[in-house]
């Protein structure tokens, strides 16, 4: 085992253990890289589109690599949490529409605990950090925010999943576009892949999709999200966004976290994972995998 | 004032004078309507996607007196039904031309004399900015090449020498079969209509245009106006005349029995917003053409903004609020401020002659030519960067510019000798492409599109001897037309990925007839396949099949694949090999997008690693993609360098490398990648965002070869 690995083991489960945030901004610094050491799997368990509740580890059963694994369990709740805003600026959002809209980021911010963090990417054709990570609660600096241009939606959430990997905390994604992106390189197969990946947990409030290229997308974004633990959700999207926005993060607070450390698995590389309940009725979301580096 | 519907003028009999509904055009041609040009000109687009509205209104009182002191307070504008507000207003003298289509059949031939006292009478209300043509009709109708303001000009060709045949230039086209060309007895009233209808249509000059057909009421040829029967006439030519906004007067002379005709021609002038006539008395022509001027000279300019849908198909509605008074009103076809710029004729051919000069000069100063002014085109010239004062100009003054710049280029080439003609009409026609450039994603203010202001300026350049700095022109264009034709007009490029874009025939037809004149100049020029391509691959045709759609897309590719790599290379701006280099990258996506990755590949192995920067971004992307396709994620990560390398941190490739990388197991250096790409500020320039419009790559280039060919 390498030394830095024992690092980012003890600084993951001290963290998990604790609750408590570490300083905004200190991500990079003590990111969990999915070691074989401990590996963070977040878990959503759903009845129909119930959440259950009261679940504890001997509920579950998780294979890594076909290998059944002792598994520690947490709520999320009981966490502290990492937010992605991954927010449209294209030219729709301009004049009222944008104002209104750094009124809902603002919101969103002060939804958040102390302990939670936020992070607010913005996209029109390119996509930029807006803001760096940030504590929860805190006033979100947005009026430097402009509107205009092109719709890079997949190419914003590709970039989130793979600029801010699964760290030492849960972490969820929320995009939201208002438009039909018209811009991107990356599509959305490739965007269901890398969250597939991640273990973030992605959530979309999206305008509904006239074309049908914009349904086909919507479709594949749909089961992205719906496998990461997360959900996409259709209609008013700008007047609708802080309340699409607490719907998610209420519904990602109920979920799980499974920890473990891996046994009988030694290669490195990308592990296939299984997490299931006991109770096969229910449905189960989790990350597929992780990468042992 | 006397208007023209006066019931007390002698010997007038009126038959109908008030319309106060219109209804707004369609917004297509009709059936069988002509598509091209006439007389050399060149005809308007129709934007029919704009909410603007612009409508001229008459108004009358109970005894039919125009009348002239309504304030905006005193107007109701209904869309619809639904009432909005006015946001632009004015009762003062707003420039028109107008088309006089005279009868000039058997019946007709003695009243020539008389018809030139009232076209006399006519051009005599004429205020700066006014300009007239003049048709002649019996069974072909013919028109003057222009428009002019000059009274002799005008007078000139209102001459029976046009009916002999004797002025070539002047035919129009043969609405008619041949054998009714010799009819000088017959009377083909509703083509000589469509044949003014399609003459005002041209003029781009003016904002308010208005066609005065004069006959004895009566078409004896049976024919109907194209598209439509005679019974028809009036219907087929309000669509018309309304498509552009134009309004049709009309005056009947003799007899005051009813007929088919003169219904008709009562009904298409009360549809358009103008107004018919019948006289009892022929004498009474030149009065009638005063009041005709005048009642335009009065008319009310309102703008205002519909609501929502389509203005082509709504009902707009002027009312008069104070009582006793009504309206004739019909929409006109710009949709900006109507400008007051003196317009007086447009030569039809590039340096007119000196005759022409003397006839049309300008008769207002540079200040009212919007922005172009001798000063401004003399420092262009010389290399000054007037660029900085902005080009990119509000509608009301790229209407302007542009009409401006067509009115005083002619005389700007002349006042620098003969010597300096080529290499000055390079300089108007590079400050057009830059007023081009410079207003390339905002909506033209109609009539005026880029595509005919730079097919003006290809006429111009067209016009001086082959050289290389005309075929770096004819690129450049081609370079600026492929974007004003690919990219929509409020929006960014559409991702190549996903063609969804509404296919605008019109414009990819327009692009391909300019592409065609810089090939008929420059056969040896490899590029104009390539531009075909590009357009047919961006705007491909209707498919109901993924392997139709699929060649669609590649046919233009094809066809630049098969030019012999062995043609000569001297001279052109670029080689056929990286033509080709560039079509196979480009047909690699398309193979990408209908799932043929191994298809790709072979491509972009036959294409090879290409120098240009922006080709190589592409190229890079494209294997990349293909690669993963393929699960290569190793190759796929080699291939994503590539791009990176050519543009680093642009974020499609940087975001499609990290990606790549994850799925390589590195997902460190992804992440540090990407979060890098986040924080650039500005973020870097991004090929991708040009691959719809590629050969604007080569512009910035092209216009400084042309800027330093056009100094002295």
């Amino acid at each position: 085992m390498k030394s830095g690995h024992i690092i980012a083991c003890v600084t993951v489960l001290g963290v998990l253990a604790s609750g408590v945030s570490g300083v905004a901004g200190r991500q990079n610094a003590s990111q969990f890289r999915a070691t074989t050491d401990v590996v963070i799997v977040p878990v959503s368990v759903k009845s129909g589109t119930r959440v259950v509740p009261g679940l504890t580890a001997v509920d579950f059963e998780l294979l890594d690599e076909g290998i059944v694994q002792d598994v520690t369990l947490r709520m999320v709740e009981t966490l502290p949490i990492d937010v992605t805003l991954v927010v449209d600026t294209s030219g729709s959002v301009r004049g009222r529409a944008l104002e209104q809209f750094k009124g809902n980021v603002r919101r969103i911010a002060e939804t958040l605990q102390v302990n939670d963090r936020l992070r607010l990417l913005t996209f029109a054709a390119n996509v930029s950090d807006a803001s760096g990570l940030q504590s929860g609660g805190v006033a979100l600096d947005v009026e430097r925010i402009e509107a205009g241009g092109a719709t890079s939606f997949y190419t914003a959430l590709a970039a989130a999943v793979v600029a801010f990997p699964l760290a030492e905390r849960p972490q969820f994604i929320f995009g939201f576009s208002d438009g039909a992106d018209n811009m991107s390189f990356e599509q959305p197969g490739q965007v269901r892949s890398l969250v597939l990946r991640s273990g973030n947990a992605l959530y979309l409030q999206m305008g509904q999709s006239r074309s049908a290229p914009g349904r086909e997308a919507e479709k594949v974004l749909r089961d992205a999200a719906e496998r990461s633990g997360g959900a996409l959700y259709t209609g008013d999207v700008t007047a609708g966004l802080p309340e699409g926005f607490e719907r998610a993060l209420t519904d990602f607070r109920t979920s799980y976290v499974l920890t473990y450390t891996p046994r009988g698995v030694s290669r490195s590389g990308w592990h296939n994972i299984v997490v299931r309940t006991k109770e096969r009725k229910y449905t189960v979301r989790a990350r597929s995998g992780y990468d042992a580096e | 004032m006397v208007p023209f519907a006066d019931r007390r003028l002698p010997g007038l009999v009126l038959w109908l004078v008030v319309a106060a509904m219109v209804a707004a055009s369609a917004s297509h041609v009709p059936a069988g309507a002509p598509q091209s040009g006439t007389a050399g000109g060149v005809r308007p687009a129709f934007h029919a996607e704009s909410d603007a509205v612009w409508m001229a209104a008459t108004v009358l009182d109970e005894a039919g007196r125009l009348v002239t002191d309504l304030t905006k307070d005193d107007f109701e504008v209904l869309d619809n039904g639904q009432s909005r507000d006015v946001s632009f207003f004015r009762n003062d003298a707003v420039p028109f031309s107008i088309v006089v289509m005279i009868d000039m059949s058997g019946s007709m031939l003695g009243a020539l004399p008389l018809a030139r006292r009232a076209v006399s009478e006519l051009v005599t209300t004429f205020m700066p900015g006014d300009r007239a043509n003049v048709g002649l009709f019996a069974g072909i109708p013919t028109v003057a090449p222009r428009f002019s303001a000059n009274l002799q000009t005008i007078l000139g060709w209102v001459s029976v020498d046009r009916i002999a045949g004797s002025c070539r230039q002047w035919a129009y086209r043969p609405l008619l079969p041949p054998e009714a060309a010799g009819k000088g007895g017959v009377t083909a009233l509703w083509n000589a209509i469509e044949c003014g209808i399609e003459t005002a249509a041209v003029d781009s000059e003016t904002p308010r245009r208005v066609v005065l057909v004069v006959s004895d009421g009566e078409d004896t040829m049976g024919l109907g106006p194209p598209g439509g029967a005679p019974q028809d006439a009036a219907a087929v030519l309000t669509k018309l005349a309304a498509q552009y906004g134009i309004m049709v007067y009309a005056i009947g002379i003799r007899g005051p029995e009813p007929s088919s005709s003169r219904e008709q021609l009562a009904k298409l002038a009360a549809n358009t917003g103008g107004g018919y006539a019948q006289l009892t008395n022929r004498d009474d022509l030149p009065e009638m053409f005063a009041r005709v001027g005048e009642e335009l000279r009065h008319q009310y300019i309102f703008g205002f903004t519909a609501g929502g849908a389509d203005v082509s198909a709504r009902t707009f509605e002027v009312r008069v609020r104070r009582p006793g008074l009504s309206t004739r009103a019909r929409r006109v076809s710009v949709h900006s401020a109507p400008p007051v710029m003196v317009a007086t004729s447009i030569p039809n051919s590039p340096v007119p002659t000196a005759s022409e000069e003397s006839v049309d000069a300008p008769r207002l100063g540079d200040a009212a030519l919007g922005a172009v002014s001798f000063s401004r085109l003399d420092a262009y010239e010389r290399g000054e960067a007037i660029e900085a004062s902005g080009l990119s100009l509000a509608p009301m003054d790229l209407f302007a510019a542009v009409q401006g710049l067509r009115r005083m280029a002619p005389a700007w080439i002349r006042a620098g000798g003969t010597e300096a003609v080529a290499r000055r009409t390079l300089a108007v026609a590079t400050y057009a492409l830059d007023l081009v450039d410079q207003n390339s994603r905002v909506d033209w203010p109609e009539p005026i599109t880029p595509y005919d202001f730079v097919e003006w300026a290809c006429s111009m350049v067209r016009g001086t001897p082959a050289s290389p700095a005309e075929r770096s022109w004819q690129l450049a264009s081609t370079a600026l037309l492929e974007r004003v034709t690919v990219m929509p007009r409020a929006g960014s490029p559409i991702g190549a990925l996903q063609p969804d874009v509404p296919i605008s025939l019109p414009a990819k037809n327009r692009f391909t007839a300019h592409v065609r004149h810089g090939e008929e100049r420059y056969p040896e020029e490899p590029l104009w396949g390539l531009a075909r391509a590009i357009v047919a691959d961006a705007l491909p045709e209707f498919a109901e099949t993924r392997a139709g759609q699929r060649a669609s897309r590649i046919k233009g590719y094809e066809n630049v694949l098969s030019r012999p790599t062995v043609f000569g290379t001297d001279g052109q701006f670029t080689s056929v090999s990286l033509v080709q280099q560039e079509a196979r990258v480009r047909m690699a996506l398309v193979e990408l997008v209908f799932g043929n990755s191994e298809a790709a590949l072979r491509l972009l192995d036959q294409a090879g690693t290409p120098d240009d920067p922006a080709l190589r971004y592409w190229y890079g992307l494209f294997k990349g993609r293909a690669l993963e396709t393929a699960e290569r994620s190793a190759d796929a990560v080699a291939a994503y360098r590539i791009a990176f390398a050519a543009y680093p941190y642009a974020q499609a490739a940087t975001t499609a490398l990290g990606a790549a990388l994850v799925t390589d197991h590195q997902s460190t250096e992804a992440s540090a990648l990407v979060s890098r790409m986040l924080l650039l500020r500005p973020p870097p320039s991004d090929p991708w965002f040009a691959y719809r419009t590629p050969l604007y790559r080569h512009w910035p280039d092209l216009r400084r070869e042309l800027r330093s060919a056009i100094k002295p």
